[in-house]
């Protein structure tokens, strides 16, 4: 009997995350699967399966949309990007988490209200500034914005998040005479990998998937990223849905691959901060 | 540490401070005329929407634009091509910085706007230098780009925003040989239809346009009148809430609340009501003269043998001219009003290229409707559908699109009313009350 | 907070904090001073801007169509406070237990939706909701609940409802990452002294997770309300704010405004309105889930 009773809430959860975890994985199938069908194919029915594999769509993604460039520019500017927001928000968290100092609830607050800012309510202030600047256009243009916006949630990850590293282990370790740098490294730093590991994700996404900016800031084709690259297939009144979603998957499955790389080490890196913590 | 702290952010805040006064300083001055480089010519910066490889609309533009280009290797180009959503987003960022290229594209109800706002230069002087490039337009082609008398846009192509593409098998077993030629056999199909379980007329108002751009434009003239929207655009007396517009709004609902269309009226788009109309699902479906070449190369072939054009059939008792379909308005060139004007003949080489009667022969032969008048039209080898169009409308008259001529504040409320009165949440009174509320405040 | 142990040299200080500081100054405080220099304006772009002082703000105060949006994300917020932060509470919890199969992979896959773009997402689930082929009426029918089935996205008494379910779903795993995270760090002992105390199940999740969750939890709230008082792009491909103006949102009508209306000054001034709005809601939620600890 008291089996039975805990038995069946058993089943009924392990059902219930069975379903929760089909419904988040069954959109990326139809998404593949749709993208090798023709496009008459899927007017006439949109959920069915392809009844032959045509992979017409990708050559022409990569011939009509010039997914190749795009795809090289947007590594960059989220490599880049993803480098330098964990190295600046990292950095500035400590010293939030760390000192009082006159000022820093104001420099807190700032960072916070960042969350709260609607991107497209800031388009064209940027673009004006931008232009004065003279920064429009070129490598480095995307990365400056990506960096800021992704700051707020990074400094406010990390600084949660380094205020339940215990400060003892660093004073003494001050008192041994090691320098702020090096307790960083060798101290906080470890302990925050698992946070870490969850920034570079969202960061990653953050710069990958952007697009308002992308779109308002950069000019030449060399220079734009897959975000706006996937708007060209889509046309003033007709859209090809199955090459689009050629050109989805390939804009999406670069990111589920970096995150299924990323997770173990989220994974790993959430243990060993247990054990140590 | 903490003066130097305060010190430090003040210095920052003066250095933001600075940045925005020079950011605005510099947004008003900052352009002039291009460099002068001696000899060597500045390139023409030329922003569209027509890509070769991308499906839609623009094709013949995307084709001329690259004969052109083998063809006067001297003039260089510096071409952005953004596709047609990112484009009005982008444009309107470009010209909110004062920061628009030489060349680009407006709809004339921007026209206005950028008018107002000193951006656009008047084409005139580029059209009267070239009497057969002028003279080579349909009449009235570039009536709506004007402002004051002066014209600011270059129309390539300008078909009518509406046209009933109909299957002509299902309109038959519907007891319908012939398309219907009153608004009561229209209704009578329309029930025939719904009694077979056939949705009458596939309708897809997600992007909220359709419904001003292809239905209203033209049953609201059937009982208006053209006359009535001059007044209205000119504010010479003529309201929204006036009873003959009213009576168009309530025809429109009441075809909504007969089961004309399809119940996701709202939450399809214009390429997804195309696919109820490909499955056979529906008899109908009403839009612009850019259909026909979706028709023509997404739709299943049964599909496009059946598939006949039509227009709204006359509504008894109302007082516009029946014959009436909403066309000529869309996209145009324009120029910018610093444009360098040593580069000026080359724009005008550019866009008489993109635009005069020989343009025409590539514009008809992608199946749209071009802007200047075309020669021996016999001899062209047109599609189907694209004959089909053009024996349409031997017989019709264009009268104006709502949405391209009047304000884009105006046109979004308008869209919304009119979407909230086809779900039954408002009636066309209180709809027309909504637009007359924004006309006013605008004016 | 004052550890004057580990206080470091003044110019390491200041490396750590100024890139941050200057960066965000540049790219966010400055553009924002901007906008709402442009707020008091009468500006259809180009050169020509008429000073209106407060004359934005006083139409925004009154304008029906800002304050419906507001209630449509305030709407958004309260199922997201309650679906993405209470289910994915759940299933941290479910999956703390060693009898759930396949841990390693609900763990893995609830993650995805999140890394999809808002975009593709909207895309999907409008296919879900399609009235002719889509997977919910098909899933319905099926079902026999043929008489359940509903224009989803185009009755406005259904539509927010529509738009919100999407976006619950997509931040579920994010919020997922969050508590996992936080949990597997309470000590295990915790845990085996309460078993011992004899704790079971729903006591331990009570009594001792969701205490030393607190802080953890707070922020998810924090997080919650931040990201989905600016939601826009999901259903901006679902239903353009349609039918009508019943599924609009707050960004969305200031991007109405400034892109498609042309009327760049009230659009600003509706972004900073979005932003105070924001600051207000935060603070709100804040005094009623006790003050934090800094």
């Amino acid at each position: 009997m008291t089996k039975l009773k805990t038995l069946i809430p058993r089943i009924l959860i392990n059902l219930f995350l069975f379903i929760m975890s089909l419904s988040c994985i069954f959109p990326i199938l139809w998404m593949i699967y749709s993208s090798l069908k023709t496009q008459q194919e899927f007017n006439t029915n949109i959920i069915s399966l392809p009844t032959r594999l045509n992979f017409q769509n990708y050559i022409d993604a990569f011939r009509i949309g010039k997914m190749d460039t795009y795809f090289v520019n947007s590594v960059i500017v989220t490599v880049l990007t993803v480098v330098l927001t964990v190295v600046i928000s990292f950095l500035a968290a400590y010293i939030l988490a760390r000192f009082n100092f006159p000022g820093r609830g104001v420099i807190y607050f700032m960072f916070l209200a960042g969350m709260l800012i609607p991107v497209h309510g800031l388009l064209i202030p940027v673009f004006v500034e931008f232009k004065s600047l003279g920064l429009l256009d070129q490598r480095i243009t995307l990365v400056l914005p990506y960096v800021a916006f992704n700051l707020s949630m990074g400094i406010f990850l990390f600084e949660n998040f380094i205020k339940t590293v215990p400060l003892e282990v660093e004073e003494a370790a001050a008192i041994d005479g090691s320098s702020t740098t090096r307790r960083v490294l060798t101290i906080v730093l470890p302990m925050c990998l698992p946070v870490i590991s969850t920034a570079i994700i969202l960061y990653f996404l953050g710069a990958w998937n952007e697009f308002p900016f992308a779109l308002v800031l950069i000019k030449s084709p060399e220079l734009r990223t897959l975000p706006v690259g996937l708007t060209n297939f889509n046309g003033q009144f007709t859209v090809n849905y199955p090459q689009m979603m050629a050109a989805m998957v390939i804009v999406v499955l670069p990111v589920i691959l970096t995150y299924l790389a990323f997770y173990k080490k989220i994974m790993q890196g959430m243990t060993a901060g247990a054990v140590k913590g | 540490m903490k003066k130097g702290l305060k010190r430090w952010t003040s210095m920052l805040l003066i250095s933001c401070m600075a940045l925005v006064v020079a950011g605005c300083g510099s947004s008003q001055s900052s352009s002039g005329s291009g460099e002068q480089a001696e000899g060597k010519k500045e390139p023409i910066k030329f922003m569209h929407m027509f890509d070769k490889n991308a499906e839609g609309g623009g094709l013949h533009q995307a084709e001329l634009l690259d004969t052109f280009i083998t063809e006067n290797p001297d003039i260089k180009l510096d071409q952005e091509v953004q596709s047609h959503d990112n484009y009005e987003t982008k444009i309107k960022t470009l010209a909110a910085a004062n920061e628009l290229p030489d060349v680009f594209l407006i709809k004339s109800s921007m026209v206005t706007t950028f008018v107002e706002n000193g951006l656009v230069m008047s084409v005139d002087e580029l059209l009267d230098k070239d009497a057969d490039w002028k003279n080579g337009f349909v009449d009235g082609a570039l009536d709506t780009y004007q402002v004051d008398g002066k014209t600011y846009g270059i129309q390539f192509s300008g078909g009518p925003t509406h046209a009933i593409y109909y299957n002509k098998d299902l309109v038959a077993q519907a007891g319908f040989n012939e398309f219907p030629k009153t608004w009561d056999d229209f209704l009578k199909l329309i029930d025939n239809l719904k009694a077979k379980d056939i949705t009458p007329i596939a309708f897809g108002n997600k992007g909220k346009w359709l419904a001003n751009s292809s239905y209203m434009s033209t049953l609201g003239d059937r009982f208006t009148g053209t006359e009535w929207f001059n007044k209205l655009v000119n504010n010479q007396g003529s309201k929204f809430t006036d009873p003959e517009f009213v009576q168009a709004l309530t025809l429109f609902q009441d075809l909504a609340k007969r089961g004309a269309f399809n119940s996701d009226m709202n939450s399809i788009d214009n390429n997804q009501m195309k696919t109820l109309y490909y499955n056979g699902k529906a008899a109908m479906f009403i839009e612009g003269a850019w259909a026909s070449n979706a028709v023509e190369t997404g739709g299943p072939k049964e599909i496009l043998d059946k598939t006949e054009l039509a227009i709204f059939p006359a509504i008894d008792g109302a007082k516009g001219e029946q014959n009436g379909v909403s066309g000529g308005g869309g996209w145009a060139y324009a120029v910018n009003v610093n444009i360098d004007k040593a580069k000026l003949d080359d724009v005008a080489k550019m866009l008489k290229f993109l635009s005069d009667k020989d343009a025409a022969k590539v514009i008809l032969k992608y199946g749209d409707i071009p802007s200047s008048k075309v020669e021996n039209m016999d001899e062209l080898n047109l599609s189907p559908m694209t004959k089909k169009m053009v024996k349409m409308l031997e017989t019709t008259k264009y009268v104006p699109i709502y949405d391209s001529r009047l304000s884009p504040g105006l046109t979004e409320s308008m869209n919304a009313a009119m979407q909230d009165m086809l779900i039954g949440q408002i009636t066309p009174e209180k709809a027309a009350e909504v637009m007359q509320k924004e006309f006013d405040n605008e004016m | 907070m004052n550890n004057t142990a580990i206080r470091p040299k003044r110019w390491t200080f200041f490396a750590y904090l100024i890139p941050g500081v200057v960066i965000y100054a540049f790219m966010v405080l400055v553009p924002l001073v901007l906008a709402l220099r442009y707020s008091f304006y009468k500006w259809s772009g180009g050169p020509k801007m008429e000073w209106i002082g407060l004359k934005n703000y006083q139409i925004l105060l009154q304008d029906e169509k800002f304050w419906g949006a507001f209630i449509n994300n305030l709407l958004i917020v309260g199922f997201s406070v309650i679906g993405q932060i209470g289910i994915a509470f759940i299933i941290a919890i479910f999956l703390m237990n060693k009898w759930v199969k396949w841990r390693e992979f609900h763990r893995t896959v609830i993650f995805i939706p999140v890394v999809l773009s808002s975009v593709v997402i909207g895309f999907l689930w409008s296919m879900i909701y399609n009235n002719d082929a889509g997977l919910l009426n098909w899933l319905l029918t099926s079902l026999g609940l043929e008489s359940w089935i509903k224009p989803w996205l185009d009755d406005p008494n259904v539509v927010m409802y529509s738009v919100t379910a999407p976006i619950v779903w997509q931040y579920i795993g994010f919020y997922l990452i969050i508590f996992m995270a936080s949990m597997q760090s309470i000590n295990g002992e915790v845990y085996e002294m309460a078993e011992i105390d004899g704790a079971t199940g729903m006591k331990k999740t009570l009594y001792i997770t969701l205490p030393l969750m607190k802080d953890t939890l707070k922020i998810a709230v924090m997080l919650c309300i931040a990201g989905n008082m600016k939601a826009f792009d999901s259903i901006f491909v679902m239903t353009g704010g349609g039918p009508g103006n019943s599924s609009t949102v707050m960004a969305q009508y200031a991007y109405d405004t400034s892109f498609k209306a042309f009327k760049l000054g009230y659009g600003s001034a509706i972004s900073i309105g979005i932003m105070v709005l924001s600051v207000g809601l935060i603070m709100i939620s804040r005094l009623i889930g006790g003050k934090s600890n800094d």
